[in-house]
């Protein structure tokens, strides 16, 4: 069976100049892994000591100068700091910078800031409840509302905030056991009522950037995977016992008895890994541990390539292959030679989503400026940053931190709570793509003249406004500029002084300085500025 | 039904009875009477604390009586439209609720008209000038008020003890109160704020009871607290508040130091030879007192509520009133359209009765009646007791938020061994009780005794303060580095409440001593209070 193409790798070891060694068997895999397959290519084991995070880094930008170079590509110059600060921080921990967060990282002049940066992004505990918000995502469906998945997503976070390696988060997984209070991350099986088909869909897709939902039904179109191959990979789940919705009591357990059929031939299928064999089962193990070993398996081709397409993804907007969720033969990566770097770093380093996140994050290719003129080519060849548009909780999130507003009561929680589900119906786009803008009429309105933009830059009920306009030891020129790095963390330009100051000039000696801060607040909310990230 | 039946009607049904409780009216006191005895009692023994309080010099209860004469001769001049020197029933129906303009609640017509019957005290059918003042000083009720705040009212803080117990042996040594990298891993919002929520183990273990403080040691006694009205009997220690006039109103202040923000304080003075037990007292600042009964601590602090919030009522109402008025005319209209507190200050400004507000009309009610109205709810004194508590975290949350706060957590280790605690380590049953009680002056922002403590101090100082812990960190303060330091007196790196009130009494005086202090001309500085 020939499944995939083959990937590079040669260039991951020729960048790293570091020798393979196999990881020490310390876990008898029981089903083998289908290597005989010259398509399914292996990630090299790196033993540690594992190489600096920077010079990963540079080693990225090596090969993405080598291809620009060999494909006549000119990149854009390194982003300036602000960009950088608000894109860095949308990017690990959701939402924009406080103003003096802008404020000091702009004034400093010490050329080791961004390291600095980013390494303090990643040691804040918003950088792991952001993960967990994104993983969140990838591993529910949408129709599980917030406040079931509150406890899976604290789980989640705890385990980012820990540093488990991805591997282990994942075993962690698809090997939970027992009720959602002793294993919140059992709510993986139980929101979809721990269906074989939809389990089989989901971890396919969200550990191995798999998408064989097609071959549910019949075998797929564009991919080599045929019906049989999805119901086996069913299979691993077909034994496997959840309560029938997230609101029942009960425990996931492992039992005894059940068997997938293919729908179309109406045969029992037994667990087959996908792109492999038949398993050896032993009765004693529940499928889904043989499972979870193959695919968290270093020698397992697909799992830590998804997972570094994946935090690519979240740090790009577009994964080295895009669709992120859509790994495959059929859909190559744009520079397989990243990835297979990346991979084999990962690897090498435990699964250490940390590191990753850093490696990319200090690379040049994530810090060069965005292009302007919305060039596809720009983006897909990383010439320049993608411009994003944020998720609706991102714009949710920013807009309280921008317009300042204080952490609710314990009287007004439940208004706010109520207050933020209705926003983000209103501006929530069925599906997202960060690289898409797809905001509509409805979300153009919800920010122009909706009661939540509207309320959170009044000039009484706007706490950033009402605390620059009674602050005794600010100039007026202070004022404008903390409310653009409220916003868009970012000083006025100069044209943009120069016109603000003609737009006060034009409302007299008598202007309401409250009011006018009010409409500044509101504009720069609803520009591009603050929605998009750049 | 009688007159006095139906006051006590409307006392109870309708004017905030919850804020007045009966048992403790203090209305046929004589002016020169103390306020309320603190009675504190330890097993068979007790001690007596009676509290006094004066402003700008003034005895309280003539404070308060002469922000009342003030209050009731400008309303009576507000609403005697036609000016002959008495209130018709019609003008009479304007007489607002003492209450709208600080808790919401709003005009109807059904209460107005029950009203006059009460105002109109000989039922002739007009209301004289001393008919008003009568029925506000009534309705005005006791200038002190007793509340006690119940323990499902706050947020719970969690079991702060087993989060800094590291070595889990029930033991919290200073080093483990100071190393607090691991606890402020569960701020998962990175407010800079722990909840209850955050606090609590995320995995429950079924059958294990969560948020239990540790038990009170076998050798506490319990110690009780209640307030009685000056008696025959003597008090064994005097507690003087002295108290500013924030009101601005320098008819009121003797001395003419209007708007002159001073903080208050408190003064303890023995007047007991002979205790039951041993006291001691101590001034943690000038406006807390720590009265110390064997291992019990009652914590009695003063908290400013309502620092400049005439300056910042009349500046939202102007700035509702802006909103609202016709392009043309300037004039509003209509006000059952009219947003709160607008709504409820339309009927007093509307003087000629022509069902429309001028300019000249909302500025004079600004200016007199609003003025006068804040000025005698400044009058009002809350006493607000919380619920005592045994345990880290109770002692942690300073601020009685039921959170806790960076701040909170850094000086931990202070509070929790004290100055002269030679202990290294210290067991959940060695925890001193601790019994709070806040005293606060009107207008009271929120029914709510147990939010109380939020919203204090200049509007620059908490609205910035995003995570509502009462100190503005760096991160929410909104001037640059050089200002936060310069408003930071003690270097601590949070501006907290007194800090904020004498930077603003420095800086806030006048726009061009605002903008000098900023180095700018002072065209760039802020506008003056009254015209924003």
């Amino acid at each position: 069976m020939n499944r995939l193409s083959p990937l590079v790798i040669i260039t991951a070891f020729a960048v790293l100049g570091l020798t393979a060694s196999a990881m020490p068997d310390d876990e008898p895999v029981d089903a083998k892994i289908p290597n005989d397959d010259p398509a399914v290519a292996k990630i090299p084991v790196i033993s540690p000591p594992a190489v600096a995070a920077a010079t990963v880094s540079q080693q990225i930008d090596a090969l993405f100068e080598q291809r620009w170079r060999q494909d006549g590509f000119h990149p854009m110059p390194l982003s300036d700091d602000a960009a950088f600060m608000r894109r860095l921080s949308l990017d690990l921990t959701g939402i924009i910078p406080e103003a003096n967060e802008a404020r000091d990282f702009l004034s400093e002049t010490d050329p080791e800031k961004r390291v600095r940066l980013i390494d303090h992004l990643l040691s804040d505990p918003r950088h792991a409840a952001h993960l967990a918000n994104v993983w969140r995502d990838v591993l529910l469906p949408r129709t599980v509302p917030d406040p079931v998945s509150l406890t899976f997503e604290r789980w989640l976070k705890e385990r980012f905030q820990a540093g488990v390696p991805y591997d282990q988060f994942v075993r962690d997984i698809l090997l939970a056991r027992g009720s959602l209070e002793q294993a919140p991350q059992g709510l993986f099986f139980t929101a979809v009522e721990a269906k074989p088909s939809e389990l089989a869909s989901n971890s396919s897709r969200a550990f191995l950037g798999m998408q064989i939902r097609c071959a549910e039904c019949h075998d797929h179109p564009f991919d080599t995977w045929k019906q049989d191959d999805f119901w086996g990979l069913a299979a691993f789940f077909a034994r496997v016992q959840a309560p029938a919705d997230v609101f029942r009591p009960g425990a996931i357990a492992d039992v005894m008895i059940g068997e997938v059929q293919n729908p179309t031939t109406k045969q029992t299928i037994a667990p087959i890994f996908p792109g492999g064999g038949a398993v050896e089962l032993q009765t004693s193990e529940p499928r889904r541990a043989i499972l979870a070993r193959w695919m968290t398996s270093d020698e397992n081709p697909w799992f830590a390539r998804a997972a570094v397409n994946r935090v690519w993804w979240i740090m790009f907007g577009r994964g080295l292959v895009h669709p992120v969720d859509n790994m495959g033969p059929h859909n190559p990566p744009t520079h397989p030679e990243v990835l297979e770097l990346l991979t084999a770093d990962f690897i090498a380093n435990n699964h250490d989503v940390k590191r990753l996140v850093r490696i990319i994050a200090g690379s040049r290719v994530y810090q060069l400026a965005s292009a302007t003129d919305g060039n596809d080519d720009a983006f897909s060849n990383y010439t320049a940053m993608i411009v994003r548009s944020l998720s609706s909780k991102q714009i949710y999130d920013c807009m309280i931190r921008a317009t300042g507003r204080r952490d609710p009561l314990d009287s007004t929680a439940v208004a706010f709570a109520n207050q933020r589900r209705e926003f983000l119906a209103q501006i929530d786009v069925p599906i997202r793509e960060a690289a898409e803008f797809q905001g509509g009429i409805p979300q153009t309105l919800s920010m122009l003249n909706g009661p939540l933009v509207a309320e959170l830059t009044n000039p009484i009920s706007s706490d950033l406004v009402a605390a620059l306009a009674d602050s005794p030891f600010l100039t007026h020129e202070q004022r404008i500029d903390a409310i653009f790095l409220s916003a868009i963390t970012r000083y006025p330009t100069p044209v943009e002084r120069e016109q603000i100051s003609q737009w006060m000039d034009s409302q007299g000696n008598d202007a309401d300085v409250a009011r006018f801060l009010s409409d500044l607040l509101w504009a720069l909310v609803n520009s591009s500025d603050f929605s998009l990230c750049r | 039904m009688c007159r006095s039946a139906i006051r006590s009607v409307l006392l109870f049904a309708g004017l905030a009875g919850s804020l007045l409780p009966a048992a403790i009216r203090a209305d046929d006191a004589p002016e020169s009477a103390p306020l309320i005895d603190l009675v504190i009692s330890r097993a068979e023994a007790s001690i007596r604390i009676r509290l006094t309080a004066a402003a700008n010099q003034l005895p309280w209860r003539e404070h308060v009586d002469r922000a009342q004469s003030k209050l009731s001769e400008v309303l009576f001049r507000q609403l005697d439209g036609d000016g002959n020197g008495e209130l018709s029933p019609d003008e009479g129906k304007n007489i607002p609720n003492p209450q709208t303009l600080t808790i919401g609640q709003q005009n109807s017509d059904v209460y107005v008209a029950f009203n006059f019957r009460v105002l109109d005290e000989n039922s002739d059918g007009m209301a004289t000038a001393d008919e008003l003042h009568h029925y506000l000083a009534y309705f005005a009720g006791s200038p002190v008020m007793v509340n006690r705040v119940k323990e499902q009212q706050r947020p719970s803080v969690g079991n702060l003890f087993d989060r800094l117990d590291a070595d889990g042996n029930e033991k919290l040594t200073r080093d483990e109160c100071r190393n607090q990298t691991e606890l402020w891993k569960l701020d998962a919002d990175g407010n800079g704020v722990l909840t209850g929520i955050e606090i609590q183990p995320s995995v429950p273990t079924s059958g294990e009871q969560e948020f239990v403080a540790k038990p009170i040691g076998e050798k506490q006694i319990p110690v009780s607290l209640v307030f009685e009205q000056p008696g025959e009997t003597g008090p064994d220690f005097i507690c003087e508040l002295t108290l500013a006039d924030e009101s601005g109103n320098d008819e009121i202040s003797p001395n003419g130091e209007t708007g002159i923000v001073t903080r208050e304080g408190f003064k303890l003075t023995s007047v007991s030879e002979s205790k039951p037990f041993d006291v001691k007292a101590a001034e943690r600042n000038p406006h807390t007192l720590l009265i110390t009964i064997d291992s019990h601590v009652f914590e009695i602090r003063m908290a400013p509520s309502s620092f400049r919030y005439d300056v910042q009522l009349q500046q939202a109402v102007r700035r509702q009133f802006d909103s609202a008025a016709d392009p043309e005319t300037k004039s509003v209209s209509r006000p059952a359209d009219l947003p709160q507190p607008l709504k409820n200050l339309f009927p007093v400004a509307d003087r000629d009765r022509d069902g429309t507000v001028t300019p000249d009309e909302i500025s004079l009610c600004l200016d007199s009646y609003l003025a006068a109205h804040l000025a005698a709810e400044a009058t009002r004194l809350r006493i607000s007791v919380f619920p005592e508590s045994r345990d880290v975290s109770a002692v942690a949350d300073r601020n009685l938020d039921g959170k806790i706060s960076r701040r909170e957590t850094e000086e931990l280790v202070d509070h929790l061994f004290g100055p002269d605690d030679v202990r290294e380590s210290i067991g959940p049953g060695e925890l001193a009780g601790i019994t709070r009680i806040v005293v606060q002056r009107g207008p009271f922002l929120t029914v709510d005794a147990g939010q109380m403590i939020s919203d204090l101090g200049p509007s620059w100082f908490y609205r910035a303060d995003r995570n509502r812990d009462g100190d503005l960190d760096r991160g929410e303060f909104l001037g640059n580095a050089a200002q936060f330091a310069q408003i930071d007196v003690d270097g601590n790196g949070w501006i907290d409440l007194d800090e904020a009130v004498a930077a603003d009494g420095q800086l806030n005086v006048t726009p061009a001593n605002a903008a000098e202090a900023n180095g700018n001309p002072a065209t760039d500085a802020r506008p003056s209070e009254g015209s924003p």
